[in-house]
């Protein structure tokens, strides 16, 4: 028996030898330290911070991801798993209601900074680049959070780097805590990034584009919604008592903010932005173009995009915008007419005042001339065809459209059907256009409709070819206010800025703006054809519910249960 | 030169140059006789010399002659008779009398064997008989209803070559971690779904503690082991077998004709379009010449067709056939086991040879080969080398069988099949062909090669002390997959009113070279070692080992190797045949744990009590054989499931990254956080069986058993907070309990020349959540724990199930998932906030895995026929209903006459909603409209054999000859069978390839 005692041990003990047999793994793989100790990896994981930036604005729904454009009044999504429907319907329980998405980003952000002093970066540039963009980002993801919801917990690279075990409760922080964050992250990327780009760098992050940013965060937090209401949803005051203590309002802050950018030069003291004008003989082929042209072709308009591969037909990121039927696309984004009502003549009335000459048996001529450039409607030319809604089209199958609209903007027309064409698309978070708009509007808060204010507006408007405001409204800063929500609309359309703008003029306890628009019956064209003659028929379609206090999101439930130190915004 | 002796030779060669044996100057022939107590003849008696080659059998008088010197010894060997040896003192006539005998049953447990009164664990055998009388490719097809304690459950349809069922055993006891169990084949971990059912000896589930122990943290999920067949001793077996069988679907769906499709199509639409007025909605739609029924009399077939596409696309009976061709035999000096095995089994498609030098059609062929070979290379050292190869292609279509599927299931019959100039159809909506499918994209030729090698030895150290011996395992497997296609794309052709044609998709003829993709090789070296003292003193028996065990699988790719490590072992003590002891224990780690909490030890203590050897029992008439056993002990789950490797450390990631300047940009981030504390699930088993011989004819089983897996490998994103912004880490939390019970029945009798055979087998185990984090403050019906792991959950629809007028609609809770309108599904709002969302979904019907699973068989022989059926069942089991037979005519897809007669709107009392051409997602959320019982009782198997008259065989020098047919999934009795779907698997021939039943003639004959 001896002897098997000896065998067993040897056993043990070759096992004991070899206990390190299953020890292969810490040789194979990258951790934090390989990460942040090597340039050419800090910079693969700084790239990836980008990823937070979505791919066509913020598309909602799983099954076809529907742009945001049709929780708004701007279009209806016709679309399969209805991806902005529960909006459409009053429930924000869970929709676009991304928290982990943009926490996601922020933690990258925060690893980041928590690292940047570790890496061994090759110049003292490449450091403020590199940081720089990073902070523009950490304040570009929080304010996607900040506009949903209202004041959420600031985590940053000190303490925000959380694992389970940690104090995971956060109570939420005030809107003022969140803008100051946002603030003076922009105020470090300000301070480091350069002014303009090498071609290879196009996309990344600029001094513009972080003043850009800065310029849109005062306008938002000098709003009705954040700056009358207190705590976690907003501002409690219209004086900056205690960011710069300069008593300046929020309002002349960001008419300032949004000046600095239109304002901007390059080191060689030259314009660093510029409306994009060419010497088209429509002006308003300037205004499609932009959205194709990039930025060494000429486009100085561009502030801050996504600078994408070309796009095809079968792209899901364009699909889905394009003209269904013989066209190619999916259809599932189609402008409702309660949007198209909103453009005005081509002699700058609205189409319901006196003298506009607006013909509702021939409702598309005489138009601003961006209705062109951004609709596509009954008669209008598409890849070479006349487009036919009508209800005995032949283009589309029967019940495969909804409205009678779909979206021209910034689509390109070369990319068909059955075609490997591909084009260039940009999307845009900033671009210049916008800052005019934001000066105007927060200019005419501070001091009424003044030359400059008008000047600012007309700047955009004539860069496509529209006629100048009225000269009427000046003096009557409400009226002025009525016409810059109504430009912002046209100019800015489909470019994810409505749903947000709506709701930021209106107020938690009123309300009256985004409801009035977002909320009750919504229209679409029927149009019949009798021989030549078309006749349009506006009829409902739907009723969408929408309640003053949707202009915040609800908190996901799930994220309440998780979290009893979570406040639900009023209204939940 | 006859061919039986053909193998010994080519052995005795090969096996010359490792002999010690001493070959004796003077042998001469001696003769003997060999009878039993009663002087009858014992025939085909293999009389063999001790330490020499020399073998001999008896013929039908029992008579034999050998060549042999005096001084050696004579070994006699024939199943039913107890081995004898003679010593050969001169030249005299030998007559040996053999005394029968009724060896003790002895089972297979992990890396040994137990006799039946000494085994303490609850294990489950399948007789390698029973594994061949399914005609199927896929060995996990055949077992179902054989073993208590295991679930099989099919999840794809019966494509040929990849209808691997999934495995369970004694249910699903996680709901973190993985829940398959372990395979071995040969005691290395290894599939077993595609061996060939001949190369297989005896198939083993072990279920409870005492039986998985041997694997440590490894066995809790339960334990499959494969033991393949060795030679024997004896004269050389040849078998051959030929089989060749008819695959046919079992059922398909019924859709309905172009008339009724377009009539039920205009009722849709006039629900989605129900705001237009009549006269719009006359104009716009019922106007259309294709949207009138009465167009659809077969006058234009083109414009106007009947389509019926499954008729048009699938064939009703589909080849197969296999053959198999086995060498057996050996001298108690070296055995051998040599079989070759093929299969062919064809798909269903239709239209696969339309293209000139190549088909598309499915084709799944395999060749085993299996050669084991066994050796007495001295007194105390046996040598055995077992080498396994595998070839599998798959050929298939460069369409996958779901897409195929679906397309037929889809398309409405008011789509033709081809246009009148013969180009393939399709419109803007169905911009896809089956056609086009089957025929024009190519095809793809998916190969498997495997080689497995087993090494293995046994050393007796009787020197040292006896019962004392030392064993070993090598095993060498590789594996290489490749594939290869070539590819073919196809347009669609929609005759307009005018006789133009539209067009869509692009068509390409086919890629004149083949493409390859997923070339792949792994390589498995396995190594086993250890010793083991088994001896007999007086009443006690002792016998115990211990054992190590390394596994290193190295695969193509960044990997690093997937390893493990472990030693076990197990100690049993009998007295007197009745009372056994057993410690059985295991010292594994895994991989993916950090250094420290990397290795963990799991004992298991088991006994039995065989209370028939008891003097007050012994020799009952009645009662013949009564033993009650028990385990309890602690084993372990390693399997992090679908998670990534080594969770207990920090890693980054390549990947992800962004779009600069137009070109996509290098991205890394970070993995899921990591958990160095993170460790095996552990299970905490107890089991008590009682196993009962009635009458010699009635064998019962009884086990009894509980299972408390704790520290579930979970993660917690359900109770954290999703600002952490990062993959939550896996933690061990939560608890599952499973209980459950089995019995297996087996009664045989013989009558006469008539026997017969009984068997049956149920299996139950039901499965609760006893602790999970959960948040507090969820209303009562929210939380799962409680509830089964697999619990189905959804939506209760109210009881007037759907929505009368808009006043009900108003009336009630508003739909999260779209805009409601009459007719539309009617959802209680369990926590009446007045939205219909996922939080109202509450627990529905049953689980997804069964909790009843049974089998029951019936065999007899009677003068050279024999007859064998089996049924198997489920019971227990829910299952949601989320294909086109159910939602049909939703996205202008088919629909079936039982779903569309019975919608709201057309029927006066509904079962469905009402019918649309739309997407609807309020209607088809999971919910308890959808939710079907999908229990089954099932004609499993059925074989009629017959074999000839011995006599008349002999002098044709033939052992067996025997003709069978037999079939495969017969018939099922289950609720499903109105709608023509698979209880078991709805989704088959809808989605999935149908499900097929076999029907199956063969010949096996043996030398």
């Amino acid at each position: 028996m001896k002897i098997f005692k000896y065998i067993s041990l040897i056993l043990v003990l070759g096992f004991i030898a070899c206990n390190d047999f299953l020890n292969l793994a810490p040789d194979v793989n990258l951790n934090e330290d390989k990460v942040f100790t090597n340039y050419v990896n800090a910079q693969a994981f700084q790239a990836d911070i980008y990823s937070g930036l979505t791919q066509r604005f913020n598309a909602i729904g799983s099954y076809l991801p529907v742009p945001m454009s049709s929780a708004s009044d701007e279009s209806e999504s016709n679309a399969g798993y209805f991806g902005t429907k529960p909006f459409n319907m009053g429930n924000y329980d869970g929709v676009d209601a991304n928290i982990s998405y943009y926490y996601t980003a922020i933690h990258k952000a925060n690893l980041f900074l928590k690292n940047k002093d570790r890496i061994p970066y090759p110049s003292k540039l490449a450091r403020q680049k590199m940081v720089g963009e990073v902070y523009f980002l950490r304040a570009f993801y929080y304010n996607e959070i900040v506009k949903r919801f209202g004041g959420m917990p600031i985590l940053n690279e000190v303490n925000g780097l959380l694992v389970p075990g940690d104090d995971l409760m956060r109570p939420r922080n005030t809107y003022r805590e969140c803008f100051a964050f946002i603030m003076n992250d922009l105020k470090n990327a300000i301070d480091s990034l350069p002014v303009t780009l090498n071609t290879n760098e196009y996309g990344r992050a600029t001094k513009g584009a972080s003043m850009a940013l800065k310029a849109r965060v005062l306008l938002y937090a000098a709003s009705p919604l954040f700056s009358k209401t207190n705590g976690i949803w907003g501002m409690g005051g219209t004086t900056d008592d205690w960011y710069d203590k300069d008593g300046k309002t929020w309002w002349l802050k960001a008419a300032e903010a949004a000046q600095a950018v239109i304002d901007l030069k390059d080191e060689t003291g030259g314009q660093v932005y510029a409306l994009y004008q060419t010497n088209a003989a429509n002006k308003a082929d300037d205004y499609q173009n932009l959205f194709f042209n990039r930025r060494e072709q000429g486009n100085n308009e561009i502030i801050f995009y996504k600078h994408e591969a070309p796009v095809g037909v079968n792209d899901a990121q364009i699909n889905v915008w394009m003209p269904n039927g013989d066209f190619g696309g999916n259809g599932a984004v189609e402008p409702t007419n309660n949007f198209v009502k909103l453009f005005e003549m081509s002699n700058g009335k609205y189409i319901d005042e006196a003298g506009s000459g607006y013909d509702p048996k021939n409702p598309y001529i005489n138009r601003d001339p961006r209705f062109y450039k951004t609709i596509i409607y009954q008669g209008s030319t598409w890849q070479g065809a006349t487009v036919d809604m009508s209800t005995t089209t032949t283009q589309f199958p029967a019940g495969t459209f909804l409205t009678g609209y779909f979206v021209r903007k910034y689509l390109p027309e070369q990319i068909k059907k059955l075609s490997t064409t591909t084009s260039y698309h940009n999307w845009i978070f900033f671009r210049l256009a916008e800052m005019y708009l934001n000066y105007a509007e927060a200019m005419n808060e501070v001091e009424g409709p003044t030359q400059r204010v008008r000047d600012a507006v007309n700047a955009v408007r004539s860069r496509s070819g529209v006629v100048d405001l009225p000269v009427a409204l000046t003096g009557d800063q409400s009226s002025m206010r009525i016409r810059l929500q109504r430009e912002r609309a046209i100019e800015l359309s489909f470019e994810e800025q409505r749903w947000w703008d709506a709701r930021r003029w209106s107020t938690g306890e009123q309300g009256e703006l985004a409801a009035k628009w977002f909320g009750g019956p919504f229209y679409r064209v029927t149009i019949t054809k009798n021989g030549n003659a078309v006749s349009y028929n506006e009829e409902t379609y739907f009723t969408r519910i929408y309640q003053p206090h949707n202009n915040l999101y609800e908190i996901p439930t799930g994220e309440m249960y998780k979290n009893p130190l979570f406040v639900q915004n009023p209204g939940y | 030169m006859t061919l039986k002796k053909k193998p010994e030779i080519i052995l005795i060669m090969l096996f010359f140059l490792f002999s010690n044996f001493t070959f004796s100057q003077d042998n001469s022939s001696i003769k003997g006789r060999i009878s039993d107590k009663n002087g009858n003849p014992v025939v085909n008696a293999v009389i063999s010399v001790l330490d020499e080659f020399t073998q001999v059998s008896t013929d039908l008088s029992g008579n034999f002659t050998i060549s042999v010197a005096p001084g050696k010894v004579l070994l006699t060997s024939r199943i039913g008779y107890k081995p004898f040896k003679y010593e050969i003192k001169d030249r005299a006539d030998i007559s040996i009398q053999l005394e029968k005998e009724q060896p003790e049953e002895v089972y297979q447990v992990a890396y040994g064997t137990r006799r039946k009164s000494e085994l303490t664990a609850a294990i489950s055998t399948i007789s390698a008989d029973d594994l061949t009388k399914a005609p199927v490719s896929t060995l996990g097809n055949a077992i179902q209803g054989l073993a208590s304690g295991l679930t099989l459950l099919k999840t794809v349809g019966a494509e040929p070559g990849w209808d691997q069922p999934s495995i369970y055993i004694r249910g699903v006891q996680s709901f973190g971690g993985g829940t398959a169990p372990l395979v071995l084949v040969d005691n290395v971990e290894r599939d077993f779904s595609q061996l060939n059912p001949a190369e297989i000896e005896s198939f083993t589930v072990l279920k409870d503690a005492a039986a998985t122990v041997q694997y440590g943290m490894r066995g809790a999920n339960g334990v499959i082991l494969v033991t393949t067949k060795k030679g024997f001793v004896g004269k050389p077996v040849i078998s051959l077998t030929a089989q060749y069988g008819m695959q046919s679907p079992t059922r398909l769906p019924q859709y309905v004709g172009s008339q009724d499709y377009v009539s039920y199509r205009n009722i849709a639409l006039r629900n989605d379009y129900n705001k237009l007025s009549d006269a719009d909605f006359t104009s716009l739609f019922l106007s259309n010449p294709k949207n009138n029924p009465a167009n659809y009399n077969g006058s234009n077939p083109y414009l106007y067709p009947n389509t019926n596409w499954y008729k048009s696309f699938l064939n009703s009976t589909a080849p197969q056939q296999s053959y198999n061709l086995s060498f057996r035999g050996g001298t108690e000096v070296a055995q051998y086991y040599v079989v070759l095995g093929t299969v062919d089994q064809k798909g269903l498609y239709k239209s696969t040879d339309v293209n000139p030098g190549y088909s598309t059609q499915n084709d799944f062929i395999r060749y085993n080969f299996r050669s084991v070979v066994d050796v007495n290379l001295s007194k105390n050292l046996k040598v055995g080398v077992n080498l396994a190869g595998r070839v599998e292609n798959r050929h298939v279509p460069n369409s996958s069988a779901g897409s195929i599927l679906s397309a037929l299931s889809k398309l409405p019959s008011t789509v033709p099949v081809s246009n009148a100039d013969s180009s393939i159809a399709g419109s803007s909506i169905y911009k896809y062909n089956p056609y086009g499918m089957i025929a024009k994209t190519g095809f793809q030729d998916q190969y498997s090669f495997y080689l497995q090698g087993t090494t293995t030895f046994d050393l007796k150290l009787g020197m040292i002390t006896e019962g004392l011996s030392a064993n070993g395992l090598f095993g060498y497997d590789a594996a290489k997959f490749y594939n290869r296609y070539k590819s073919q794309s196809y347009a669609v052709y929609q005759q307009n009113a005018d006789n133009s044609y539209t067009q869509f998709g692009q068509s390409n003829s086919i890629d004149l070279g083949y493409s390859s993709s997923n070339s792949s090789f792994n390589l498995m070296l396995n190594y086993l070692c250890g010793i083991s003292y088994d001896r007999t003193f007086g009443v006690n028996h002792i016998a115990s080992d211990i054992k190590y065990m390394q596994s290193s699988l190295s695969t193509d790719g960044n990997n690093p190797d997937y390893r493990n490590q472990g030693v076990f072992g197990r100690t049993t003590y009998t007295f007197d045949s009745r009372y056994t002891a057993e410690l059985g224990y295991a010292y594994n780690g895994s991989e993916d744990f950090a250094s420290g909490k990397r290795y963990g030890f799991f004992p298991v203590v088991s006994g039995a009590w065989v209370i028939s050897n008891e003097e007050f029992m012994k020799n009952n008439e009645t009662l013949n054989f009564l033993k009650l056993r028990g385990s309890y002990g602690k084993v372990g789950n390693s399997n992090i499931g679908a998670g990534s490797r080594y969770p207990f450390e920090d890693k980054f990631y390549s990947g992800g990254g962004y779009s600069f300047n137009r070109s996509s940009t290098d991205g890394s981030y970070e993995g899921r956080i990591a958990n160095p504390n993170l460790t095996w699930e552990e299970s905490l088993n107890a089991n008590i069986g009682l196993e009962v011989s009635l009458l010699k004819k009635l064998d019962i089983e009884v086990d009894v058993f509980s299972n408390n897996r704790r520290q579930i490998i979970t993660d917690l994103s359900n109770v954290l907070p999703s600002i952490i912004g990062q993959d939550l880490p896996y933690v061990n939390d939560g608890s599952v309990l499973s209980r459950g019970f089995e019995v297996t029945l087996k009664h045989h009798n013989k009558i006469g020349d008539f026997s017969y055979t009984l068997q049956g087998n149920v299996s139950f185990v039901k499965n609760k959540i006893t602790s999970k984090q959960e948040v507090a403050g969820l209303n009562a019906w929210e939380y799962r724990t409680g509830q089964a792991v697999m619990q189905q959950w959804g939506l209760q629809v109210a009881p007037d199930k759907f929505f009368k007028d808009q006043a009900d609609i108003n009336g009630w809770a508003k739909s999260s998932y779209g805009i409601l309108q009459p007719g539309d599904v009617k959802y209680v709002d369990q926590n009446k906030d007045g939205v219909i969302d996922s939080q109202d979904y509450i627990a529905l019907g049953n689980p997804s895995v069964p909790e009843i699973n049974y089998g029951f068989s019936l065999g007899c022989e009677y003068k050279g026929f024999d007859f064998n059926v089996l049924f198997t069942g489920i019971a227990n089991r829910s299952l949601f209903m989320n294909n086109n037979v159910f939602w049909g005519m939703q996205d202008n897809n088919n629909i079936t006459t039982e779903v569309a007669a019975n919608s709201w709107g057309v029927s006066s009392n509904p079962l469905y909603p009402r019918l649309t051409t739309q997407l609807n997602n309020n209607n088809y959320q999971p919910s308890s409209l959808w939710l079907k019982n999908v229990d089954y009782l099932r004609l499993q198997t059925l074989e009629i054999g017959y074999s000839l008259p011995k006599k008349l065989l002999s002098k044709a020098n033939i052992n067996e000859v025997r003709f069978f047919i037999n079939g495969y999934n017969l018939f099922s009795f289950d609720g499903l069978n109105k709608y023509n779907l698979s209880a078991e698997i709805p989704n088959a021939g809808v989605t999935l390839y149908p499900e097929t039943r076999v029907i199956n003639i063969g010949t096996s004959l043996k030398f």
